[in-house]
């Protein structure tokens, strides 16, 4: 009878590929966890998105400012997304905002208005 | 260039519907798409056509399911996604209540109608949870007291449609109103598409008054100043709250909002009448850039709508 003796070779492609496996679940695990630190960061960076209710109850006419806001700031910028805090869970899915008017001084081509 | 624009309005849908193009000689092209997707709505979505498929699909409330077409289909769940994403602000099974209230017809004839002798009821909204559709099988069943009315959602819905439809056919840059709900498409003019802000859509665009540009998505306008109609000693306009199954009590006059589509406008503007005073809460959170009007005459900004020019 003959003795199995492993091909070293595939051995080392075992062990090789057994390193790949951990290092994905490492990866998924780092990216699930960073993903979600900057989910929640991203949820508390625009003070627009948490308006208190108590806001609702005075609409007020809001003061002078410009036509195009800057671009809302990237929270992977910041250094405290690197805490490696438990994932909060995910808030929903950002909306891309939807393109705003600006004013403008040109003959309007059409009125929108009640109907 | 601005001076290259080229317009056409007509009656439809009991309202206006204007086509804009950004080469007068796309003009006839624009405009035969669009009659041709306003034709489609009308027969798919009209409450008041007792040949559309909405009035069929009404009729067979509590029975087996209806299979309905493409565009009506389409229609509905627009309207039901609105719900959801409104929490039931903005639902399309107000039909009953609205047909019990007095807005049983064809606006233009409702005024016909003696005011001071008709008596309005209500009913409660049963809620978009009543409307099941089947994609696969392009059916829809309607539990039993459930009455669409997909009146918030399917003149925007039209609008994209319209503008995607006359875009492809004309080749360049489409403006669509349909009683001032606008969708654009494709390229802009340079500076955007200048559009007039006022209480109702069939002012003039010559007229003064605050105008704003957009180069993509849509702008829609919700009001209660408009289609209004007598119920005895009282006035009555067609926008319900769910919640009451009522016209809704707002300080607004006219809320206007701009979207990444025409739809999203519309949901957001109509929702914005029924919220009242904490809509312009509602609009922030969303983003949403808003111009609310109220019935004092002051102006509420919200997002990045901008300052009215002096």
């Amino acid at each position: 009878m003959q003795e199995f003796r492993p091909d070293p070779r595939a051995r080392t492609r075992d062990l090789g590929l057994a390193r790949l496996r951990r290092a994905t679940r490492y990866s998924i695990f780092g990216a699930t966890v960073l993903a979600g630190g900057f989910a929640g960061l991203a949820a508390h960076a625009n003070p627009g998105h948490k308006a208190p209710a108590a806001a609702a109850a005075v609409p007020r006419r809001r003061p002078a400012k410009t036509t195009v806001r800057p671009a809302p700031a990237a929270p992977v910028q910041t250094t405290e997304t690197e805490t490696p805090t438990p994932a909060p869970p995910p808030p929903p899915a950002p909306v891309a905002p939807a393109p705003a008017p600006v004013t403008t001084s040109a003959p309007p081509v059409v009125t929108t208005g009640a109907t | 260039m601005i001076a290259e624009l080229a317009s056409t309005s007509f009656p439809a849908l009991g309202t206006t519907a204007s086509v804009c193009v950004s080469d007068a000689d796309a003009l006839a092209a624009a405009q035969q798409a669009l009659e041709r997707e306003l034709a489609g709505v009308d027969l798919a979505c009209s409450r008041f056509r007792d040949d559309s498929e909405l009035v069929r699909l009404n009729a067979a409330a509590g029975t087996g399911p209806v299979e309905v077409g493409p565009l009506l289909l389409e229609a509905v769940e627009v309207a039901l996604a609105a719900a959801a994403s409104t929490g039931g602000l903005v639902d399309p099974t107000v039909g009953r209540t609205l047909r019990l209230a007095g807005y049983d017809r064809r606006f233009a004839t409702i005024t016909l109608r003696d005011g001071a002798s008709f008596r309005a009821r209500y009913a409660d909204v049963p809620g978009s949870g009543g409307v099941h559709v089947d994609r696969r099988s392009r059916t829809i069943r309607l539990d039993p007291d459930v009455e669409l009315d997909l009146g918030a959602t399917a003149k925007a819905l039209a609008s994209d449609r319209s503008a995607a439809a006359a875009r492809r056919a004309a080749g360049c840059g489409v403006l669509v109103s349909l009683g001032g709900d606008v969708s654009v498409a494709g390229p802009a003019p340079a500076g955007g598409w200048p559009i007039r802000v006022a209480d109702d859509h069939a002012a003039s665009p010559d007229e003064p008054g605050p105008a704003v540009a957009i180069r993509a998505g849509g702008l829609a306008t919700s009001g209660t100043t408009v289609r209004r109609w007598q119920a005895g000693a009282v006035e009555l306009h067609h926008i319900v709250d769910p919640r009451t199954g009522r016209p809704a009590e707002t300080p607004w006059r006219t809320v206007t909002v701009a979207g990444r589509s025409c739809v999203e406008a519309n949901v957001a503007s109509t929702a914005a009448i029924v919220l009242g005073e904490d809509a312009p809460a509602w609009l922030e959170a969303r983003g949403a850039a808003a111009r609310l009007v109220r019935g004092s005459g002051e102006v509420v900004l919200t997002g990045r709508w901008p300052e009215d020019a002096a």
